[in-house]
């Protein structure tokens, strides 16, 4: 027993690349797998809890008429929906251009229970002349706190009153007339949970039939420039004008048109599903059938909602797609790593084997390597993949002020590439283990001679064939006598440069062909980066392979007097074939590739990816190819040429 | 002064109280166009010996002249050089490139090497003129050993060193096989060295070199050395 765990434990110190290159492969692969895979489900989450901690309204009403909402109608409301927090306020989008408008709002700012601003800066307003104002993006200008802001009520309702096409009456414009502007001070600056996109915030002066689910469709909309946020109790009266009006004729100049309506059962408001959907639905009729004269705005109409989980709902879709890739390279090469290994121990096994020790006792050592390097990389994967999830989740912020992040995790991602992956590698050491054993020992014993070498199909052309310089020759019947790993080398190697083209061209689409997104920008850098990773670790592991196979070729090329560059030659012009032939076939993989993932994103054709990410992809591999060369260098000419020349190993 | 000169030349692997002599001392001289064998048992120091006249290892002492150059004083470069141009080689194993046919083997040595002779006609010379277009699979183990000739002598080398060459074939291949380096050696005029643990084999060498843990027990001159077909073993 002893002895056996010495004889695994110096298999670990002899493959101790191999292993750490499939510990690494598995790193980078089920890392970005499960990183990616997971990002879109934590964004969902993430977005739901703060919908929740803010109490975000299921339903904007907008009241027809000018007198706008009374207490009795959020009574009828909260009776009806029990349990709902219900509030009423009131909203005026004023026009100041063709294409912007300035929001004020006007909530009780102490009381706040549905759609809660997030104070970013500056403080809680104590008294009724301080204001609270949205927060800086892309079109919102915001304000400075202490910042005063004159309120002229009566140009306000007037202007108001003009957009809108509504008459005002003579006794009303009478009584406009001597209302004086007021000065309020900015107190904070907020983060409404209903504009948390930072690109645009549509006003409503836009139609309500847009189809915001077309979240492109903001472009052509009238968005705010400004939103401020002003207590109820400065919506001047009639009172502030006619002091000796009576009570019961008394009005603020500004009606209480919008209710928020956050119903009690969030526990439907799950991750969007269609659950929630279907209730959004019915409790739509069932409003206008309490209220008529409403127009009733739901969550599937806000831009920032529908823009995130848009963009969430791609990510989705992306990841399933790039997953399928990185899936498949992985599987190929660690699967060959270990058909590899068990190979080049031929001659141990059949030792082992003659000496009575059991085909299961022999499986379990390649088992307990395979299992490892799993295992160690799945372990760190783990990591990394939180690493990217961060990273996914940051990058989604340079277009969102994206809500804290949830501390649930959902791994699905995670276990089902982790599992994948370990079955599989499990399954393909067995396999040949057993089917190794089967053999007869003695059979075993004798060294297995390389695939013998054939002629390749140009030879039948003598005139080309003669041209091939001699060295050529002798790689072309490599590459022919290593089928089965030249194909599997050319697949990862195209899927590999299929990614990095897909990842580039995404890029390509965000910076010169107008599709203006950070998000879509941080995901394809994501994919770059890791492609890249990949595509590397591929080559290493392929190349590594390729000269533990032919050490003993490379000793007899060294006695007969090769030099390093001659050496490095022999074995780095099959890499580099193998390289170029699997760029050329990454070609037609990108191309499927970008065409998806320009199908998932909405936007960009193939023939509009500029013509340098056809050229920059390749050179990414080639340098890669390039630089696993120049590190595997040592390895080729650090061989020991006495030890490689005798008999068996 | 002999073509082959080695003076007091030392091998010791290792440092301090751990190291371990394998050549101690060893000298002896060896002129052009001698058949000769180095015997030894195994562990006697005689692959470290080969190793250093081959150039694929460095000598800790003494002096190892070859046509009048120390090969002792060459670094790793100057070796490579040396091998390239200089030594042929033939091993127990023969190790030929699987990928390649037997003319192509032989081009992958002189492809290197400026003063070759013309790959086609060696392997006339060692009878496989048929065989040109075959790979080592489809050769038998003498034939592969032919080629393993072939590839050593196209080089044009001033040495010829073999590693227990007859080891991995049968007697009748083994005996043919030893007449032929015997034949290139007289005819080419070429300095052969064969290393072997084989005792029959001596009778039919120039010179016999024993070799014992790691030093020269005795050198003796075969005054009428027997033809091949005269040995046994």
């Amino acid at each position: 027993m002893k002895t056996y765990l010495k004889v695994i434990g110096r298999m670990f110190r002899k493959h101790l690349t191999r292993f750490l290159s499939l510990v690494f492969i598995i790193i980078v692969s089920i890392g970005f797998i499960s990183g990616f895979g997971m990002a879109s489900d934590k964004i969902d989450v993430s977005l739901e809890e703060y919908y929740i901690n803010q109490n975000v309204s299921d339903f904007i009403i907008k009241s027809k008429s000018t007198t706008g909402f009374t207490s009795q109608d959020v009574q009828t409301v909260k009776d009806f929906f029990k349990g709902a927090t219900v509030e009423i306020g009131a909203s005026i989008d004023l026009k100041i251009s063709e294409k912007y408008s300035v929001r004020l709002q006007f909530v009780d700012l102490n009381s706040q229970t549905v759609n809660v601003l997030e104070i970013i800066e500056g403080e809680k307003s104590t008294s009724s002349n301080e204001v609270y104002v949205e927060q800086a993006d892309n079109e919102i200008e915001s304000y400075e706190i202490g910042e005063q802001i004159e309120l002229n009520f009566k140009d306000i309702i007037t202007n108001f009153s003009i957009q809108n096409g509504v008459e005002i009456d003579e006794q009303t414009s009478n009584m406009l007339n001597r209302l004086t502007p007021i000065t309020v001070t900015v107190k904070g600056i907020v983060q409404n949970p209903l504009n948390i996109a930072n690109t645009a915030d549509p006003s409503y002066n836009n139609s309500l039939d847009v189809d915001m689910s077309d979240i492109s469709a903001v472009d052509n909309m009238n968005v705010l420039k400004n939103i401020i946020y002003i207590p109820i109790d400065l919506i001047p009266t009639y009172k502030d004008v006619e002091p000796n009006i009576p009570e019961e004729l008394n009005q603020p100049f500004i009606a209480m048109g919008d209710m928020y309506l956050a119903l009690e059962d969030r526990s439907v408001f799950n991750a969007f599903s269609t659950e929630y959907e279907k209730m959004v639905d019915k409790a739509k009729i069932d409003i206008n059938n309490l209220l008529p004269e409403v127009e009733v705005i739901t969550l599937y109409q806000n831009y920032s909602f529908n823009s995130l989980i848009s963009y969430s709902e791609k990510l989705t879709k992306i990841s399933y797609l790039v997953v399928a890739a990185f899936l498949l390279i992985t599987a190929l090469v660690s699967f060959s790593t270990m058909t590899r290994l068990i190979d080049e121990e031929r001659s141990q096994i059949a030792c082992l084997k003659t000496l009575g020790y059991s085909t299961s006792k022999i499986l379990f050592k390649y088992l307990i390597f395979a299992f490892l390097a799993t295992i160690v990389g799945g372990v760190i994967a783990y990591f990394v993949g939180i690493g990217i999830l961060y990273l996914v989740y940051e990058v989604f912020g340079a277009t969102y002020f994206m809500p804290p992040m949830s501390s649930v995790v959902n791994p699905t991602f995670y276990f089902v590439t982790f599992i994948f992956i370990i079955l599989g590698i499990l399954a393909v050491t067995t396999l040949t283990v057993v089917k190794m054993t089967k053999e007869p020992p003695a059979n075993l014993l004798k060294p297995k001679s390389p695939p013998a070498g054939k002629k390749v199909i140009l030879e039948k052309i003598p005139a080309l064939w003669k041209r091939i310089s001699f060295k050529y020759k002798s790689t072309f019947r490599n590459v022919l006598r290593y089928m089965n790993r030249f194909i599997m080398s050319v697949v990862s190697i195209a899927f590999s440069t299929g990614l990095v083209f897909a990842g580039l061209a995404l890029l390509d689409l965000c910076l010169f062909n107008g599709l203006n997104s950070e998000a879509v920008i941080g995901i394809s850098l994501v994919i770059i980066v890791f492609a890249g990773l990949l595509t590397a670790v591929v080559i290493y592991t392929l190349t590594n392979i390729s000269i533990s196979e032919r050490v003993k070729e490379i000793a007899t090329l060294m006695v007969l007097g090769y030099n390093d560059n001659e050496l490095a030659g022999y074995i780095y012009r099959e890499v580099y074939i193998n390289s170029f032939i699997g760029i050329v076939f990454g070609y037609p993989v990108g191309i499927i590739l970008i065409w998806l993932l320009y199908a998932i994103i909405g936007s960009g054709t193939i023939s509009g990816v500029s013509w340098f990410i056809w050229i920059i992809a390749p050179i990414v591999v080639l340098l890669f190819t390039f630089l696993v060369t120049l590190i595997l260098r040592r390895k080729i000419i650090k061989i020991n040429m006495n030890e490689s020349l005798k008999a068996m190993e | 002064m002999g073509y082959l000169n080695l003076k007091n030349t030392c091998k010791i692997y290792g440092k301090g109280e751990l190291s371990v002599t394998a050549l101690s001392n060893v000298s002896f001289e060896l002129e052009n166009g001698e058949f000769v064998v180095i015997l030894g048992s195994s562990g006697a120091g005689k692959t470290t010996l080969l190793n250093i006249l081959g150039g694929m290892d460095n000598a800790s002492s003494g002096e190892v002249i070859v046509d009048g150059k120390d090969i002792t004083k060459l670094d790793k470069g100057g070796l490579t050089e040396y091998r390239r141009n200089d030594v042929g080689f033939v091993f127990q194993f023969y190790n030929l490139m699987p990928n390649l046919t037997a003319l192509e083997n032989v081009e992958i040595a002189v492809e290197i090497c400026p003063n070759h002779i013309d790959p086609q006609e060696v392997l006339t010379e060692v009878g496989l003129q048929d065989r040109l277009a075959n790979f080592p699979s489809q050769l038998s183990g003498g034939e592969q050993q032919r080629v393993a000739i072939a590839r050593a002598i196209a080089k044009n080398p001033k040495l010829l060193l073999c590693d227990e060459p007859t080891g991995a074939l049968d007697y009748i291949t083994g005996k043919k096989i030893l007449k032929l380096l015997h034949t290139i050696c007289k005819q080419r005029q070429k300095l052969v060295i064969i290393v072997t643990h084989n005792t029959a084999i001596k009778d039919m060498a120039d010179k016999v070199i024993y070799i014992k843990n790691g030093q020269i027990t005795k050198i003796v001159k075969n005054k009428s050395p027997k033809s091949v077909e005269e040995i046994e073993w």
